[in-house]
Order: structure tokens, then C-alpha cells, then sequence
């Protein structure tokens, strides 16, 4: 199994999440999800763009790509377009995580080494599912016809960690959501401030075409550990950690990742704290 | 200047337009890159549904 990570540099300069000068957060994140990745014996490369290749130098990929250069056209609005084109060029079993996302125990590789065609975080129903996407669906549909059938299913998989075995289905799957976008796109669109549309177009798209295709989606945390132990609880035992929206900006967590970082690699800890004490003193802005 | 202004001016997304030509000054005006006419209005794109942001809690990070 490969894993990888990806980051568009594109689309997160222009301020993905809304959120300001949080790169140092996010490299501390990206270094320690690698660093855990390597501990467990595997190794993990980097999709990029050549912004990232030199932001994101220093943490320990074992291969760095800057195939997202290929959609420097796309706009970076559609900031999932990184993560599904990172996918869409691999040719053998991939596992992508996101940077935010911790494998902490043995027991998060053993779940992903079942069988399955597509391997996800979990799903997301019930009242959260509810609470969240049935708005952004309605909205992305006043401008697209195939968002509407995102409503069919009264659940979505996170994407948090994605893999993909089944690469016919990929193929299908990344087609429809780059022509989704492109029709998108054509309409200049701009994307509500209060209802970001990425989520549902990737995540709602996966799991409406890998429904329909019949596919086996594998999950880190299933529907029944949702239950018992809970969903939180199950994460925990698993050792799995998904650093999701802005929990990872916090300055308990922000500590928590860095200390643990420096304990699993003083070294990479190193490279990562000079880069942001060279720029912070390089006095460039 | 923020590090994310720096690294945007640095990618281009946004440019200086105007230097003083006074020697002893050294102010620059910068001005964003030209943003896709809105079909809709937006205050900031690309901001999670309010349900999203409102994650609090991370996933595990027990054994962190």
C-alpha cells in the first residue's frame, strides 16, 4: 500500500477555510502525519505543485511529485480538486491522508489492509449529517444537475483518509468531478461564504457514484463502532486522529503536535523550527 | 506584511503595482490579483458550511 499526501499550494494561498498565516501550523501537522507514517515502517511521498515542493521541503517524504502542477488551469476555489488529481494519477493501491490526519497505532494499518475497492475515514449520518450537508446540496444545485442526486443518499463518507484500489471506478469518479467543476466553473461561480461546496463535491460525489457503482467502501471507523464504542471513542482506541476544520489551529493542540513531533523526530522537529525561525527573522513582511 | 500575504505576493496571487519613485521612500501599494466576476455574492470564498467550522473536537488525539 502507498501512502501520499497532497497539497495545493494554488488553491490554499488563496485562503482555504478562510483562515490567515496558519502555514507553520499546517507544516508542523504535514511533518508529524509523515514522521508517524515512517515509524510504522512504511514510507509516504508528496503530490504537489513546485510552490509546495519547496514550502513543504524538509519533512521526510520518501518521493515529492509536482503533478498538481498539471491543474494550475483549475480554479482554486475547488480546493478538493488537489486531493482527487493526486489520486487520479496513481497506478498502484494508494492510501491518501490528509496532513491533518495522525496514524498513531498499528491497529489504523491493520484496518486499511482489509479488502475493499475504495477506503474511507468513516461516514457521516444522523444529526450531523443532517445539520451540514442537505443546505450545500441545495445550493450547489441551483447550478448543477448532477449535485442533485447527492441528495439520493442520506449519508456521505469522509474523505479524511481515502484509498483507492478499484482505479476503473477512480477513473469514472475523478472524470465526473472534474466535470463537474469545469460546468461549474463556466458559470463563474463563486462559492457561498457560508456554505464551501468542496465538501459535498468530493465527499458526496464519492459516495452517491460508489453507491450506485455497487462498490465496497472500506471504513477506518465503521457504522457499528459509531454505535459502540462511539465514534470519538472508537478513534481513539484505534489510535486513528483526524485533526479536522480548525482544531488543529488551537494552542493545546498546536503543543500537542509539536511536542510529540519532537519526540518522534528531533531532527525533522529541527528543520521544521529553523524554517520558521529563518522566515520569521528574514524580515520579509 | 503576514507570512500569507508574503508567500501569495511570492506565488503571484497578488502584485505590486506601484513603487515610489522617491528614493527615500519605501512604501509599495499592493493590489490583489483580478478575483472571477461573482455570480453569487460572496463575503470570502471558500469558507466551510458553518456546521463545519464548528468542529471543536478533533477525532482521537488521545494517544497524541
Amino acid at each position: 500500500m502507498k501512502f501520499i499526501h497532497s497539497f495545493w499550494s494554488k488553491s490554499y494561498f488563496q485562503g482555504r477555510w478562510g483562515l490567515q498565516d496558519k502555514f507553520f501550523d499546517d507544516l508542523y501537522c504535514f511533518a508529524l502525519s509523515a514522521v508517524l507514517i515512517n515509524r510504522h515502517g512504511k514510507s509516504i511521498d508528496l503530490i504537489t505543485d513546485d510552490h509546495g515542493a519547496e514550502l513543504l521541503g524538509g519533512i521526510p517524504y520518501k518521493r515529492v511529485s509536482r503533478d498538481l502542477n498539471d491543474i494550475a488551469h483549475v480554479d482554486p476555489q475547488f480546493w478538493t480538486a488537489g486531493k482527487v488529481y493526486s489520486l487520479s494519477v496513481q497506478t498502484k493501491p494508494t492510501l491518501h491522508i490528509d496532513g491533518d490526519v495522525f496514524f498513531l497505532d498499528q491497529k489504523c494499518y491493520e484496518a486499511a489492509k482489509k479488502p475493499w475497492d475504495i477506503f474511507v475515514q468513516s461516514r457521516e449520518m444522523g444529526e450531523h449529517y443532517h445539520s451540514t450537508y442537505p443546505p450545500v446540496i441545495e445550493s450547489i444545485s441551483g447550478f448543477s444537475d448532477a449535485a442533485k442526486e447527492f441528495s439520493r443518499y442520506n449519508f456521505t463518507f469522509n474523505t479524511g483518509v481515502f484509498g483507492v484500489r478499484d482505479f476503473d471506478f477512480f477513473k469514472r469518479y475523478s472524470f465526473e468531478y472534474f466535470d463537474l467543476i469545469f460546468k461549474l466553473e463556466l458559470q463563474e461561480v463563486r462559492i457561498p461564504s457560508d456554505r464551501d461546496w468542496n465538501i459535498c463535491l468530493e465527499q458526496s460525489l464519492l459516495t452517491t457514484m460508489s453507491q450506485d457503482y455497487n462498490l465496497h467502501v472500506g471504513e477506518m471507523i465503521n457504522g457499528r463502532e459509531q454505535k459502540s464504542p462511539g465514534f470519538f471513542e472508537a478513534a481513539d482506541e484505534k489510535g486513528y486522529a483526524h485533526f479536522w476544520g480548525s482544531t488543529k489551529y488551537s494552542r493545546y493542540w498546536q503543543r500537542r503536535i509539536r511536542t510529540r513531533l519532537q519526540k518522534e523526530s528531533p531532527k525533522v522537529f529541527k528543520r521544521i523550527q529553523e524554517k520558521e525561525a529563518s522566515f520569521f527573522s528574514s524580515g520579509r513582511f | 506584511m503576514g507570512i500569507f500575504q508574503y508567500l501569495r505576493r511570492l506565488m503571484g496571487l497578488e502584485t505590486v503595482v506601484a513603487e515610489k519613485a522617491d528614493e527615500t521612500a519605501t512604501e509599495t501599494v499592493v493590489e490583489l490579483a483580478k478575483e472571477p466576476k461573482a455570480a453569487t455574492p460572496a463575503k470570502k470564498p471558500g469558507r466551510p458550511a458553518k456546521a463545519y467550522q464548528k468542529k471543536a473536537k478533533p477525532i482521537g488525539g488521545k494517544k497524541l
